[in-house]
């Protein structure tokens, strides 16, 4: 074979690779019906049996969901959040938003509020949104003592007191399991201040190129459960019988992994066959 | 010591606070300018030590027993505000770089200055914006008109300006990696080595093994037994718990230790060069 | 651990490693000077200032997008060894920050590469640039810099996150030379894919110790590696005792004790 081949194969023009991308994202969105079977991971399987197991205590213990996402990842995070929250609100467990970025409150409060409309949760008594804390470090370390004298307000600087969610809700000890909602390297800060104190729960809710970080301490028993990116969306919407967004997006990510592997191998095709004909034209040569 | 508790800014306690604060930063920036050069260096020193100080022995002195903290703890917030408060001033010190740069482009029109143009103009739209909507949501800015059904409120343009403009572009350009990613993955990943190959199987199944269409591929294995070792879950799960965590474990201490050593630097002041005079 | 006293074996060990690690300082100080490996990507820094001086187009440092911490001041420091490089060539130096405070820091190490090398007036503060704290605001602002300065070499070190491929495969596509280094290791995959050398893990850390051949940063590296060999023995005594309890079974005893007792020792 021509050798300029195997060059092209190593060459297509990246703006051609581009529309074949956007392709394929779009069209698990433009016909919903388009989905692959989810088969949860074990990592979201141990995730969802913690907030079960919470939920079989009557009553619940408070789970904190600490968002540390803003716009630019709630392509992953949202979806995350939305299942978390459903979850929670299925099991009528209530919960508290904290936020580290100052967008995050905002979008946390969004979901929450679309979702409460449907599940019948009530702001104040079922849910709470402490906002967006400044000196992260240091919130950390006060609510594990104090969690009213830490952060004092709601997001709409309310006196926590006031609210009926927060009755006995004083310290970390009150708290029955914390979602750490990221794409940054958080995990570390909730791990040496928090968690390991009194031992409660963590759930460790990454961006897919985040999780690898999370692995080391599940394997040690410091966290409860991974949940990847926006296959373990699809993963905890599989679990709870629902097909919502992460579902969908699921599906348009096996597709486009399915490209970035095929591509790899494509390239690597002509690599080899330029290789290859370059050596039989150099083998043709030296015999003549 | 009442000076590091909150002072309520109701009375005139707080104005009298204020005023001495800045008297005194104002009276030891004079006194620094006229330090001795030769005093400048020990004192830097001085002030970095100091202020580790703190949280090393906030750290390192015992907690009595039946509390939650040291005598030094309750002082935490005020020393961690001190970071907070120093770069709060740091924002106005890049905004004015920011502003600077931008607006001397496109007073002189070099090359870009339409970019910087909307740069500016975005800046002053957003900062007019959420200082309005906060201030005064509800204020009419576009009143109801035959075309219009409401009026257009400054939360409205706010909203527009946040939800549509920033969160939109800041989803945008997250979304770019995706398409980066493709080109740069085509473009770098080659085998050339068993190594490389070694990399490249335990990439695909990994990432086959992260999404539903490596579920969907190897589905038809049972999930349980020997076989279902080979389904792609499973072999991922292998790899990022056996061969990736122990590696990147490794890394990570490599890493903590290299990031003590910088701060053990730092604060006893061994660094030199960056800080201080020319290495001798 | 919010505290020594909750933990008093792991700060004993904290200030163990502490010790070996200034003690290897002074050593280093008093003339014992040892030598470290060669690391590709920092003996490429001459050859890419050196290309960039040829063409003629100017050379891009950006610090990361952490704030005011470790990581960044060890980039600045990083920063400083290549400036004085940059300013020998006579060629411009574009520093992009993240952080406001980084802009004072980082006018300070690149005036004082210039000044050393004898060429103050080369130094522009406005190349020193505060984009945004925004992430992707500033991944966006580095890409524009990238193309319309046509960088002939980036060296991209420090805390990356999500804008680390946005901003290498950007500076891939003008043909810079680009030297990345960065302790988040989820963002290594892609500077690998994008850049030409990456400096991996501790690589970082040893950087600027390799490029000055400073003792007491020489030092500190060695240090590094025999607190390393603390740990590692830590490590496989715990493995030890660890197989050893399992083996064991629910058999209690006086090894089963000592090997529950030195696990303890580790363990929260």
């Amino acid at each position: 074979m021509n050798d300029t081949v195997w060059n092209k194969l190593q060459s297509i023009d990246p703006r051609v690779l581009y529309v074949v991308l956007l392709v394929i994202i779009a069209a698990p969105m433009l016909f919903p019906g388009m989905t692959l079977p989810i088969v949860p991971g074990q990592q979201s399987k141990d995730a969802f049996a913690t907030i079960q197991k919470l939920g079989a205590q009557k009553p619940a213990k408070l789970v904190l969901l600490d968002g540390v996402w803003s716009a630019s990842t709630r392509g992953e995070s949202a979806w995350q959040t939305q299942a978390i929250m459903l979850q929670l609100m299925r099991l009528r467990i209530p919960f508290a938003i904290m936020s580290a970025d100052p967008q995050n409150p905002q979008l946390m409060e969004n979901l929450a509020d679309a979702l409460a409309r449907k599940n019948n949760y009530v702001y104040g008594r079922d849910y709470i949104n402490f906002g967006y804390q400044v000196a992260y470090t240091q919130t950390l370390k006060g609510i594990v003592r104090d969690i009213k004298g830490t952060l004092k307000t709601d997001w709409t600087g309310k006196p926590l007191a006031g609210f009926a969610i927060m009755a006995n809700v004083n310290s970390i000890k009150d708290v029955g399991a914390i979602a750490e909602i990221t794409p940054s390297s958080t995990l570390d800060s909730w791990l040496g201040l928090v968690t390991q104190i009194y031992h409660t729960p963590l759930i460790y809710v990454p961006t897919a190129v985040m999780a690898p970080e999370g692995y080391p301490f599940r394997d040690s028993g410091q966290i409860a459960g991974i949940v990847i990116g926006v296959k373990g969306a699809g993963d905890y919407e599989s679990l709870m019988g629902v097909k919502l967004e992460g579902t969908q997006v699921s599906t348009a990510l096996s597709l486009v992994y399915a490209l970035i592997i095929f591509l790899v191998i494509l390239g690597n095709i002509g690599y080899h066959g330029s290789r290859l004909a370059a050596k039989n034209a150099s083998n043709r040569e030296k015999a003549i | 010591m009442g000076i590091f508790h909150s002072i309520p800014h109701t009375n005139w306690h707080f104005y009298l606070a204020l005023a001495l604060t800045l008297v005194a930063g104002i009276a030891m920036l004079v006194i620094l300018q006229l330090l001795p050069s030769q005093w400048r260096r020990p004192m830097i020193a001085l002030v970095t030590f100091l202020g580790g100080l703190y949280y090393f022995a906030e750290f390192f002195i015992p907690v009595p027993h039946g509390h939650e903290g040291n005598f030094l703890s309750k002082y935490m917030d005020s020393v961690a505000n001190i970071a907070s408060v120093i770069g709060s001033f740091s924002i106005g010190l890049g905004i004015i770089s920011l502003i600077g740069v931008h607006f001397r482009t496109a007073l002189r029109q070099r090359e870009g200055w339409g970019f910087s143009t909307v740069l500016l103009g975005a800046f002053a739209a957003m900062t007019a914006f959420t200082l309005l909507n906060e201030y005064a949501p509800h204020r009419t800015v576009v009143p109801r008109t035959g075309a219009l059904h409401s009026p257009i409120t400054n939360g409205d343009i706010y909203g527009v300006l946040f939800n549509g403009g920033l969160a939109s572009l800041d989803s945008a350009m997250f979304a770019l990696i995706g398409f980066f990613i493709i080109s740069a993955s085509y473009r770098a990943f080659r085998i050339r080595s068993v190594e490389a190959s070694m990399l490249m199987v335990s990439a695909v199944i990994v990432m086959l093994g992260q999404v539903t269409l490596g579920s969907w591929l190897t589905g038809w294995l049972p999930r349980t037994g020997a076989a279902s070792a080979f389904r792609f879950e499973n072999m991922s799960e292998y790899i990022l718990v056996h061969l990736n965590s122990p590696a990147q474990r490794a890394v990570t201490f490599g890493l903590a230790l290299g990031a003590l050593a910088t701060s053990l630097r730092l604060w006893l002041s061994l660094e030199r060069g960056l800080y201080f005079d020319q290495e001798q | 651990m919010q505290h020594a006293s909750d933990h008093w074996s792991i700060a004993i060990l904290v200030l163990a490693l502490s010790l070996i690690i200034l003690f290897k300082i002074v050593t280093a100080q008093r003339g014992k000077l040892p030598t470290i490996r060669r690391i590709a990507g920092l003996n490429a820094i001459d050859e890419a200032v050196g290309r960039a001086t040829e063409m003629g187009r100017p050379i891009l440092m950006i610090p990361g997008i952490g704030g005011l911490d470790i990581v960044s001041l060890q980039a600045m420091n990083i920063f400083g060894h290549i400036g004085r490089s940059v300013a020998k060539f006579g060629n411009r130096t574009i520093m992009a920050v993240c952080d406001a405070i980084l802009v004072g820091i980082g006018e300070e190490v690149v005036r004082d590469a210039y000044t050393s090398a004898g060429r103050p007036e080369l130094f522009d503060s406005a190349d020193v640039r505060f984009l945004s704290d925004r992430q992707f605001a500033f991944a966006s602002g580095a890409a524009g810099i990238i193309e319309r300065e046509k960088v002939a070499a980036s060296f991209l070190m420090g805390a990356f996150y999500a804008e680390a491929l946005i901003i290498s495969e950007v500076g891939q596509r003008v043909g810079a030379i680009q030297v990345a280094a960065t302790p988040q290791f989820t963002q290594l995959p892609f500077f690998i894919a994008t850049c030409d050398y990456v400096l991996l893990g501790d690589e970082f850390y040893a950087a600027a110790a390799y490029l000055s051949r400073n003792p007491t940063l020489l030092g500190s590296i060695v240090g590094q590696d025999y607190a390393k060999l603390l740990i590692l023995t830590i490590v496989v005594i715990g493995t030890i005792c660890s197989s050893g309890l399992a083996l064991l079974g629910g058999h209690i005893g006086p090894l089963a004790h000592a090997f529950k007792w030195y696990m303890d020792l580790f363990t929260s």
